[in-house]
């Protein structure tokens, strides 16, 4: 018994570590993409600029939304390892329409780029900027629907320990995807006023 | 409150300030450009610092070192990354200011062949 805890915490050691791995590789893939935006970032083609682009209070209150989100889902963690069901899925409800807000604010803002004419056709500055924030946005979709199967997993089958484990590695991707957040919002929106 | 919830919260707590408060310099133009830039890209370090401990928990746990040892290697990844395009592309434009657009297909023509 004792040594197949030990296994167990093993495995899920290993897990973790493979997770953060994919996490390392992920951070360099943003990497590349926050390369092509500053190399890109002047070359508007005659279009409009970031200055004349963003409106900053707006993508404050989608920064405020996924900072918020990044709490609640480190709750629905400590939940699930103390063995709170109905707490744990709570706090996932609340990360999940916090971060289903995010993501419908950002596509309003695409909508609203795309429908003024300043797609990514328009100049390297758009096509660098969609790219860098849509691969954000599809990162935390993707996230959205993993957190959907955790939520229908743990009502149905309660808490068991891979469950539990996958919670904390769903929590883990979370975490990431708003420190990448930070960088956008810091490097694209905030200089990009500047 | 367990340690683990407080240490959530404080992570929490601290990034919301630093985030309003580049948002609320920027907003409001408190310092010169420059300036202003050192001081958000400051805020932002300090920020994924503050999140890689208390979200990310980057130094406790099993297999700590594991993730320290990779996360360097990936930090050097991005330096390179980042810097060096940033770097080669500026000094790409710089050299090519001399010339229009015109001027500078054929020059890539003549000597590059491109």
């Amino acid at each position: 018994m004792a040594t197949d805890m030990k296994r167990v915490g093993q495995e899920s050691s290993t897990k973790t570590l493979g997770f953060w791995i994919y996490i390392m590789t992920d951070c360099v893939l943003f990497a590349t993409l926050f390369a092509t935006y500053a190399v890109l970032h002047g070359n508007t083609f005659g279009g409009p600029s970031s200055r004349q682009l963003f409106d900053l209070p707006y993508v404050f209150i989608e920064t405020f939304l996924l900072l918020t989100s990044s709490f609640t889902i480190g709750m629905a963690v400590l939940s699930a390892r103390a063995g709170y069901k109905s707490r744990t899925i709570g706090w996932l409800v609340v990360t999940f329409i916090l971060g289903l807000s995010f993501v419908t604010m950002e596509l309003t803002e695409f909508a609203h780029l795309v429908a003024d004419g300043n797609s990514w056709q328009r100049s390297g500055f758009l096509s660098a900027f969609f790219t860098l924030v849509g691969t954000h946005g599809a990162h935390i979709s993707v996230g959205l629907l993993w957190m959907i199967v955790m939520m229908i997993r743990i009502a149905k089958g309660g808490l068991k320990s891979m469950d539990v484990g996958r919670l904390a590695l769903l929590g883990l991707f979370w975490h990431f995807l708003d420190i990448i957040w930070i960088c956008i919002f810091t490097i694209v929106y905030l200089m990009g006023v500047l | 409150m367990s340690s683990a919830v407080r240490s959530y919260s404080i992570g929490f707590i601290v990034s919301i300030v630093l985030t309003a408060v580049a948002f609320l310099m920027v907003e409001h133009h408190a310092l010169p450009t420059m300036g202003l830039i050192v001081t958000i890209v400051g805020l932002a370090v300090i920020q994924l610092a503050i999140q890689l401990i208390f979200f990310l928990h980057i130094g406790s746990g099993s297999g700590a070192r594991w993730k320290i040892a990779t996360f360097f290697l990936a930090f050097i990844v991005i330096c390179i990354v980042v810097g060096g395009s940033i770097w080669i592309m500026n000094n790409l434009n710089y050299s090519m200011l001399r010339y229009t657009p015109q001027e500078q297909n054929q020059y890539l023509h003549d000597h590059e062949g491109i």
